[in-house]
């Protein structure tokens, strides 16, 4: 059971490289014919749309892999007033020491939205304030640690992921 | 609204199964990926003009979009808002400001239609 996307409660997410799930198209050689490379190309962009529509509408089943249960990442809204304060302090000039870089951002992201993590033994989301951050309650910092060691691309497709919702480039988005 | 376009609309399921991809990436399917040519898009639009919707043409299904998890939700919190009771749709936790923003952009499009279907043809309008 997988909560759907929602502007108001938790949903759930998944990342795209868990083994759980199909993985993208491999990229072909620099010296693969013309053929090769517009297959891939082609291949590719069915991968995204299947990526993108799993994550607009929650249903991930075209890119399970049968029998397989990826990590399940429960995610609940970001504060919109935590987010513009996030946003305006990645405006600072990176000389300010509140300047928050987009590496940061997307680390702050994460660990704001984060509620739970299904199916990780031993890892366990303990959500508490930060007083390095204003005092906003989001999960510990090592858990960004833990996640980077299995892979940096988890913490940083998940936060890319949460600061676009956040940027208004979903279904009511105006961009 | 002819057939096609009402079965896309319709049913996203027997709309995969009974139309080929390269017509659903024409029709716009949010499931498969966009044409390099927007032009080319042969999709369902909502009435265009000075007495209808004044803004940028849909690049995605109507059907897909808005059978959104998310757009559906806000059709529900706009259900009650309009009765005065959002607060019973998400366990009497106050809306966030997405979904209040949902529904200003879900109630403007429903006023655009309905004054559409409210101002006769030779007017600009749809209806009679």
């Amino acid at each position: 059971m997988i909560r759907l996307p929602s502007l108001q409660r938790a949903y759930d997410w998944y990342w795209s490289g868990d083994p759980a799930l199909h993985p993208p198209p491999v990229a072909p050689a620099a010296d693969a014919s013309d053929a090769d490379k517009a297959a891939y190309r082609v291949a590719s962009d069915e991968y995204k749309a299947k990526i993108k529509a799993a994550r607009d509408t929650g249903d991930w089943s075209p890119l399970l892999k049968p029998g397989e249960t990826p990590l399940k990442f429960v995610l609940e809204q970001v504060d919109r007033n935590i987010w513009r304060a996030l946003d305006d302090r990645r405006s600072l000039p990176s000389t300010n020491s509140r300047h928050v870089s987009a590496s940061t951002l997307l680390g702050l992201l994460f660990r704001l939205a984060v509620k739970d993590i299904v199916g990780a033994e031993g890892v366990r989301v303990e959500r508490r304030p930060d007083p390095q951050f204003d005092g906003w309650v989001m999960a510990q910092p090592e858990l960004v640690t833990i996640l980077d060691t299995a892979n940096e691309d988890i913490v940083s497709e998940l936060g890319l992921c949460v600061f676009m919702r956040l940027n208004e480039t979903g279904p009511f988005g105006r961009k | 609204m002819n057939r096609r376009d009402r079965l896309a609309i319709a049913d996203c399921t027997e709309c995969q199964k009974m139309t080929p991809p390269l017509q659903r990436q024409h029709l716009g399917c949010g499931y498969l990926p966009p044409l390099d040519d927007r032009k080319r898009l042969t999709m369902w639009q909502p009435p265009q003009g000075e007495k209808a919707h004044r803004g940028p043409g849909a690049t995605i299904c109507a059907g897909y979009t808005t059978k959104l998890p998310e757009v559906r939700e806000v059709q529900l919190a706009s259900v009650h808002w309009e009765a005065g009771n959002i607060g019973a749709v998400f366990g009497g936790e106050h809306p966030t400001e997405d979904i209040l923003n949902g529904i200003v952009l879900f109630k403007g499009a429903k006023n655009e239609i309905q004054n559409w279907l409210a101002t006769p043809k030779d007017e600009g309008g749809g209806g009679s």
